[in-house]
């Protein structure tokens, strides 16, 4: 064949290529939100999954301009992890797992799992499948041979992230625990041990710890580092700076020690750490900071030098408490996309990539020069509506005095912290608040558990950049596109109400819920039956009422009424958080048949009253 | 010598660096002289630009500020000299001055913060304070409230404003917010018993302030002192910065009471502009845009008359327990002090006191044996309804109070009141 014809023939095979990749882009489907990120074991393809659109896209890294396929996975996907052959999706508001042919990219199996899959591990020697499940707080282990779940673990509540690095599997928690008469918190790093699946003890326990998101392991079996979060829930929120309301930073765990870093400074903090991962070419950890839309390279043999300089025996009950430490850590701070997300280190080309789940794109860092270029998820990017600039907007933290966190540090995926502040306006010591969800906020003004609030417009605008932000926080559009985004966030799933209607503890719940009369047959008070506060499409009449929990730090004991769809998902429960759970709340908290009249309720009917709301 | 040699040889050359600023003319300039509540400008002053012209009609005009787009300048300015001291704003095209406000007394070093917001610093009682001008509103709110003389120097990107306090001991820059609250040193690196003043902040967030009339620089605000590259001294007035980054300073002809306009590169090197008026040539301020300084959303309630400050203990500091007692001091005047009361730790060192408002405060702290352990060296003070904490007495801004819920705060709302007035 003449020469000029192999070379037309070339050109159209590549054009051809070119076309069909480009068919593969879907224009106008909405926006991607790359999540998290994994690589085939080959170094060929990088694996992301992305939340907005249900799918995990499949990039060429041969030929890295387009997405090679659109892999239509389950709702709302974050975990991706690889093994040899396959590639692991966990769909977190599915309850499952999508497995891929990590060649054909074609789904072979999905696999049930707990309550909102968010976090995945594989166990390549056993060949297990982790799933870390937020809402149920537990582990599925599943066998990839047969397909079967073989264990469900219980980790604790706000269990979301999970790492395997030796013969344990680490997984982390975005709630703490709360310890409300002493006044402090602590979260810990569950130890699982993946050969027998039992839980390993004693837990490794740090005070001062909030939130704790991906774990990345240094080396097989050495320390493991956990980007975290640090509140300051039990101070005032009267300052900002000096790490007034949180301190972001860096928790390492090695063997029943855990100690924290900072990665904040007194003038610039480094908002809402989510991934790390370890590139030992450069004997540095990098660190995706979400709402600084950066990432940090941190000097690993410092941070891992720093943290064996502890004391060895004695436990660490409080985390870094000198935000100048920070300053010898990080050696680079990379500015990347908007709200950076997953990472993954490409041994092989020397990269780091970057998932940035705000603009559909995937930044790559040369870990050696740090230099940054992007790759397009979409072909051509979507025109920006008002929900996704607010999406944006509610992920920065550039409107908070020295960056220090953004909307959704507190509101962690559109949820809470599961904590309670004591928040300035009010006075010092006074009405500590829990941070509420998120959640079908529409229908539920007023807002603040004082009911004072009018609409959203009030709440995020003068008064957050009055007494959280301290700085100038959303005005005109931006606040605008703020409330548009917030007033569009969709409640989960709900996992108890089934479509072949109520088990029958649930219709026994329903029927203690719309009762009139006690169990003796006294009449009960309107205003003490359950729907004359919890009626409408949210459950709230949207008012304020004294229930009888008003505590020594209150200086009302009117609350608003909040609404209650997904209330089973809630973290904690009244305005303070005091109740754990539903079953608290009408045993220890209405001891006076003030929060409706359930004293004489009998356990059972008080389980299935339970049951019938976790189903709202 | 190379560098005496190169400094001469780039006057000789007599190549002026190109860009416009303004700067005050004078035949005496004496910078310190508002400390004692003097003159700065005994023998009078008038504003000029870089490009030959002036801004006309004014028996005295001193003090230019460019606005954060590079198109106005503002300046205190007296009309006839039976007019009172005012605050003009011209625009740089036609240089018409429009009145904003007059002044009292003397005031001085207007500046644009924003949000259509202008700081100043007006003579009240023989002695200066600092106020914010609302142009929109009309109306002025007194921000300092110090035994000492107290100036605006300087305003930083994120909103607060740059203060010189007139100590005994020397001059000491603090922050303050737009509305009086948040008053705090600016560093802790700087030192207390030096005369540190006329801080400004560069477009990349470093200080640059002056210390016993030599340029010094912080990283930031709320850093600790760095060496400024090479010794320049004799500097009269705040900094301004060209569209390069480079420091453009007033500095004194040595031997004389005269000053020119410098620019400093980033070697350290200076590039002198010409000057044939016989006069000195101080206070330059350049045009070039900057980012506006950020609105701060004051959270002061306007209902509380008083105000609550809760001390927290210092997580870094192991050798002191909750032992003694904490007293709060109100200046009475210029004069004497007063002790407003004592008030014990509680167990783990925290202490919730509620003090009067817009006085000037500090705390001590009471050994068991009645000696005073630990004294304040500032005055600060809070605003009606401001609250307040603070980690330890002089912890550093990069200590970070450990998530324990406060003893002091554990009934609830519930501060010891220390409210004798002084």
């Amino acid at each position: 064949m003449p020469r000029h014809w192999k070379v037309r023939l070339s050109l159209a095979a590549w054009l051809f290529q070119q076309m069909a990749a480009a068919a593969q882009t879907l224009p106008g489907s909405g926006f991607l939100s790359p999540e998290e990120l994994a690589l085939s074991q080959d170094g060929r393809y990088l694996f992301v999954s992305c939340l907005e659109s249900g799918e995990a896209a499949v990039i060429d890294l041969n030929r890295p301009g387009l997405i090679a396929k659109r892999v239509r996975c389950g709702r709302m996907p974050r975990g991706i992890a690889v093994s040899r052959d396959r590639v692991y999706v966990a769909n977190s508001w599915d309850d499952t797992v999508s497995e891929i042919n990590a060649a054909t990219h074609q789904v072979l199996r999905t696999f049930d799992t707990g309550m909102e899959p968010i976090g995945l591990a594989i166990d390549g020697s056993r060949n297990r499948l982790f799933t870390v499940n937020r809402l149920s707080g537990d582990v599925t282990a599943i066998d990839l041979g047969s397909g079967k779940r073989i264990a469900s673990i219980p980790v604790g509540r706000g269990a979301s992230y999970g790492t395997i690095s030796g013969t344990t599997l680490f997984v982390s928690r975005i709630y703490p625990s709360v310890d409300r008469d002493q006044g402090s918190i602590s979260n810990w790093v569950g130890e699982i041990d993946i050969e027998s699946l039992g839980v390993r003890g004693p837990t490794t326990r740090l005070g001062g710890w909030g939130a704790g998101f991906k774990i990345a392991a240094s080396t097989a079996g050495g320390p493991v580092i956990i980007p975290s979060i640090f509140p300051r829930n039990f101070l005032p929120t009267s300052h900002v700076d000096g790490g007034g309301l949180v301190v972001n930073g860096l928790t390492v765990v090695d063997g029943q020690r855990a100690t924290a870093v900072p990665i904040d400074t007194t003038t610039s903090s480094s908002a809402q750490p989510f991934d790390a991962v370890h590139v030992p070419a450069e004997d540095a950890l990098f660190v995706s900071a979400s709402a600084a839309d950066e990432v940090l390279v941190v000097n690993l043999r410092r941070l891992l030098g720093r943290d064996r300089q502890a004391p060895a025996t004695e436990p660490v009950t409080a985390m870094p408490t000198d935000l100048s430490t920070s300053a010898g850590l990080i050696r680079q701070r990379v500015a990347v996309g908007r709200n950076p997300r997953g990472m993954v280190y490409d041994r092989r080309r020397g990269k780091v990539y970057v998932a940035n789940r705000m603009d559909d794109t995937i930044s790559v860092i040369d870990a050696a020069n740090l230099k940054v270029t992007s790759i397009g998820l979409v072909s051509e990017p979507q025109p920006l509506t008002p929900q996704r600039r607010g999406a944006r907007l509610f992920h920065s933290s550039a409107f908070a005095r020295v960056r220090q966190f953004s909307c959704s540090t507190c509101h962690i995926d559109n949820l809470s912290d599961g904590l309670a502040w004591d928040l300035e306006q009010d006075g010092f010591g006074a009405d500590i608040v829990a941070t509420k969800s998120l959640e079908s906020l529409r229908l539920t003004a007023p807002f603040k558990w004082s009911g004072v609030t009018p609409d959203l417009a009030t709440e995020c605008g003068p008064l957050s950049e009055r007494y959280f932000f301290r700085s100038e926080g959303f005005r005109g559009q931006a606040l605008s596109d703020l409330v548009a985004y917030l007033e569009s966030i969709p409640p989960r799933p709900n996992r108890f109400r089934k479509a072949n209607g109520f088990t029958p503890a649930q219709v026994e719940g329903k029927q203690v819920f719309e009762r009139k009369k006690t169990n003796d047959g006294r009449e009960i008070l309107f205003v003490l039956q359950c729907p004359a506060c919890h009626a409408g499409p949210a459950y709230t009449v949207n008012s304020s009422f004294s229930v009888g929990t008003k505590t020594r730090f209150d200086r009302t004991g009117t609350f608003d009424t909040p609404g209650l769809i997904n209330a089973a998902f809630n973290v904690n429960f009244l305005h303070d958080g005091s109740a754990a759970d539903l079953f608290e709340l009408w045993t220890t908290y209405n001891m006076k048949d003030l929060h409706g009249v359930t004293s004489d309720l009998t356990k059972g009917q008080i389980q299935a009253l339970v049951e019938y709301l976790k189903t709202l | 010598v190379f560098y005496t040699v190169a400094l001469l040889a780039l006057q000789c050359a007599g190549t002026d660096p190109q860009f416009l600023f303004a700067y005050t003319a004078t035949p005496k300039y004496t910078p310190g002289a508002w400390v004692q509540g003097q003159d700065r400008f005994p023998e009078g002053a008038q504003i000029r630009l870089s490009d030959g012209r002036g801004v006309e009609g004014f028996t005295f005009s001193a003090d230019p500020d460019v606005s954060p787009e590079a198109s106005r300048i503002l300046f205190v300015a007296r009309a006839s000299t039976a007019a009172k001291l005012g605050i003009w704003e011209a625009g740089i095209d036609s240089l018409a001055p429009k009145l904003l406000f007059e002044c009292e007394e003397d005031c001085m070093r207007p500046m644009y913060l924003g949000q259509d917001l202008i700081v100043f610093s007006a003579r009240l009682k023989g002695r200066f304070l600092v106020e914010v001008f609302d142009r929109s509103a009309g109306a002025f709110r007194r921000i300092t409230f110090s035994s000492y003389s107290q100036i605006a120097t300087g305003v930083l990107q994120d909103g607060r404003i740059l203060i010189d306090s007139a100590r005994p001991e020397g001059r000491f820059p603090m922050t303050v917010f737009p509305d009086g609250t948040g008053v705090a040193a600016t560093a802790t690196g700087l030192d207390a018993t030096g005369d540190n003043h006329d801080a400004r902040e560069m477009r990349q967030g470093q200080i640059v302030y002056l210390s016993n009339s030599c340029l010094r620089a912080l990283p930031s605000a709320d850093a600790s002192a760095v060496r400024f590259p090479g010794a320049i001294c004799g500097i009269g007035s705040p900094a301004s910065q060209t569209r390069e980054g480079w420091i453009v300073v007033d500095q004194q002809i040595s031997g004389t009471n005269k000053y020119r306009i410098a620019v400093v590169r980033p070697n350290g090197t200076l590039q002198y502009f010409a000057n044939h008026s016989g006069l000195a040539a101080v206070q330059p301020s350049v045009f070039v845009p900057r980012t506006t300084p950020k609105a701060f959303p004051s959270g002061l309630t306007q209902v509380l008359r008083q105000a609550h400050i809760l001390v927290l203990p210092d997580p870094l500091r192991k050798d002191r327990g909750p032992e003694g007692k904490l007293r709060v001091i109100a200046a009475n005047g210029t004069a004497s002090e007063v002790s407003l009361g004592e008030v014990a730790f509680e167990r783990d060192g925290s202490s919730f006191v509620e003090v009067p408002a817009n006085t000037p405060i500090r705390f001590e702290i009471i050994a068991e044996d009645g000696s005073i352990a630990k004294r304040q060296q500032h005055w600060i003070w809070l605003r009606d309804g401001e609250r307040r904490r603070c980690v330890g007495c002089h912890a550093s801004p990069t200590v970070v109070p450990p998530n324990l819920r406060p003893e002091a705060l554990a009934k609830g709302f519930a501060p010891v009141r220390l409210l004798r007035q002084p």
